[in-house]
């Protein structure tokens, strides 16, 4: 068996062939489509973007239009160049016989295609998603197939890419689903809450520990400790003529800012008054 | 085409055309121009929204190519992806298009074209700009604009001049509107974000309750430095300008009156009157410059500032909550 491969999929794959199966027609059952990214060192391999390719299927026999997954490859490249193909999904059945053929077609594009499977009509009653790899099986000398293995996956995202994510997931239980964009200062109030009610959580389970009704894990011990540790012992005057140091400028930038804005709406009235 | 806007008055975005913007900004190399791409939805007049679905980028311009073939090869790409997108049934509505902006700065005569484009095409199109930085501080920040009735009727008579500001009462203010902004997912998406949850629910982002502000405020009080700059340069062009009109004025007034007294003393000696000379071209008066880059700096430096405040808002916020828990 060659190295474990294993997979990084960011979460606009993920959303990205939600969004095609949704949109797919009336007849199809399912979607496939093209997975395109980069090769990282050490055999992962990184899944950065998609798109969809239509294609139909007549019971066994499937046709899948090259010349579009050409096209698409082609106009994706001017903006990302270094973007590879490096296999494909599909969205809303499980594997069948249609899928090595087209397998097969991808293993001409790329060296090792990766087949991600997305179960999105919730078979398994969760939204869950496996990847594949096409391995050799079978007896030497005798027959030999070709067999799906699975590989582990990982959900991986850029920095900003997880911050979109964490805005989008507070929509999760409103009724429309709609988030509005919040004000910068409701977040830090939000980021605020959420550290406190942590703090709370492991005030708590010291406080069982100590009297006796759980046990200690002396892991989290130690992790507590590293935690207390961590805290910077710097003398309370320090601390304070720091403190105030940024307040003071932080409001001077206030005033400043204020000032020239006041001064261009001076402007533009005389402006509109001469 | 003044007529009034249409009525959108909010913006709905996708999970999915958000992501793609996210993603297309922090993998965009740094060149010349910052990421653009195109915007594809549908306005809903019943809910009186302006759905935003897709996206796809736009391809920078590479040093070695030329404008003309740039913009050819440009509207080419356009019209292959749109097709490509039909095919597979997203929306071929071109809704207006997004942009990347650090720290903010955006307001350009570029910017205010684009947007006339597309805006002529489809009145209720709009930009999305998105800035980077502060995103990756962990504000997730997109703001979504539109030319007002006024500046878009300004744009298309492309006259700038201080008399048709004044006419118009328009100030930088008045140069853009700002809709709110929505985000919204399906259902099935809801459940791959439950499914997300379940498998990072460790990562919380800390970057929220960051101190370290001195970076960030050295930027912004250094870009809002650079745009008053420009903004003062621009006054001084606009009082040189008048000083010089004023200048041609006065000569013209003195040679016409001096003429006048020639004439008059030729009629007193019974001589023909010196012929009428065309003065335009003697005296030929400067050409008024355009307020417009008057219009984007001041409206940039407010954004700036603006921006700062807001900054400057949650930062204070942080360093009380670290005051008050010290005092413990």
């Amino acid at each position: 068996m060659a190295n474990t491969v294993s997979v990084k999929v960011h979460p606009l794959v993920l959303f990205s062939i939600i969004d095609a199966y949704e949109r797919r027609s009336e007849e199809q059952k399912r979607v496939i489509g093209t997975l395109l990214g980069n090769y990282d060192a050490r055999n992962t391999i990184e899944i950065v973007q998609c798109f969809s390719v239509p294609h139909s299927e007549v019971e066994d026999e499937v046709a899948v239009e090259l010349d579009y997954h050409k096209n698409m490859y082609d106009l994706h490249r001017r903006s990302f160049p270094s973007h590879l193909i490096v296999g494909w999904y599909s969205g809303g059945s499980e594997i069948s016989e249609t899928s090595f053929s087209i397998h097969d077609f991808y293993a001409r594009e790329a060296k090792n295609p990766i087949h991600l499977v997305v179960d999105t009509p919730l078979r398994s009653g969760k939204l869950s998603l496996k990847a594949f790899i096409c391995a050799p099986m079978g007896t030497p000398r005798k027959q030999t197939g070709l067999m799906f293995t699975p590989i582990p996956v990982e959900i991986h995202s850029f920095n900003p890419e997880h911050v979109a994510v964490n805005a989008l997931m507070k929509g999760r239980f409103t009724r429309n689903r709609m988030i509005e964009n919040a004000a910068d200062v409701t977040l830090v109030e939000t980021a605020l809450q959420k550290m406190q009610n942590l703090l709370a959580r492991v005030v708590a389970y010291v406080d069982e520990v100590l009297s006796g009704r759980i046990p200690g894990d002396p892991k989290i011990g130690r992790s507590l400790s590293k935690l207390v540790e961590t805290v910077p012992q710097i003398p309370q005057d320090e601390l304070e003529t720091m403190l105030n140091g940024n307040t003071n400028d932080v409001l001077m930038v206030i005033y400043l800012s204020n000032l020239l804005k006041t001064q261009l709406m001076l402007n533009e009235k005389l402006n509109t008054l001469s | 085409m003044a007529a009034p806007l249409a009525p959108t008055d909010h913006v709905v975005v996708d999970g999915v055309a958000l992501l793609k913007i996210v993603n297309h900004c922090e993998q965009a190399q740094s060149g010349y121009e910052q990421p653009q791409g195109v915007m594809l939805g549908m306005v809903n007049s019943l809910e009186k929204s302006l759905e935003v679905t897709n996206c796809f980028p736009i391809p920078p311009l590479q040093p070695q190519e030329d404008q003309q073939k740039y913009e050819e090869k440009l509207y080419k790409y356009q019209m292959d992806m749109m097709r490509n997108y039909r095919h597979v049934n997203i929306d071929s509505l071109v809704v207006g298009f997004y942009q990347s902006a650090y720290f903010g700065t955006f307001v350009t005569s570029a910017f205010l074209e684009s947007l006339y484009e597309y805006q002529e095409n489809v009145q209720e199109s709009i930009v999305l700009v998105y800035d980077p930085l502060k995103t990756s501080q962990g504000f997730l920040s997109l703001r979504a604009f539109r030319l007002t009735t006024e500046s878009f009727a300004m744009m298309g008579t492309e006259d700038f001049s201080s008399e048709s500001l004044r006419d118009t009462k328009m100030t930088f203010e008045r140069l853009f509107e700002e809709l709110p902004i929505c985000f919204r997912n399906s259902s099935l998406v809801n459940g791959l974000l439950c499914e997300l949850e379940e498998r990072n629910p460790l990562r919380t982002d800390c970057h929220f309750l960051d101190i370290g502000t001195s970076s960030v405020l050295e930027k912004s009080v250094r870009l809002l430095m650079n745009a008053g700059e420009d903004f003062i340069k621009e006054t001084n062009g606009q009082i040189n300008y008048l000083r010089q009109y004023n200048r041609t004025i006065q000569m013209r007034n003195q040679y016409v009156s001096r003429r006048e007294e020639e004439n008059g003393k030729r009629k007193q000696r019974g001589e023909p009157p010196l012929p009428e000379e065309d003065l335009s071209r003697q005296f030929k008066l400067p050409p008024a410059p355009s307020r417009q880059t008057t219009l984007l700096t001041s409206s940039q430096v407010t954004r700036y500032s603006r921006q700062l405040n807001e900054f400057a808002a949650q930062s204070l916020a942080k360093l009380f909550a670290i005051q008050s828990l010290q005092q413990k």
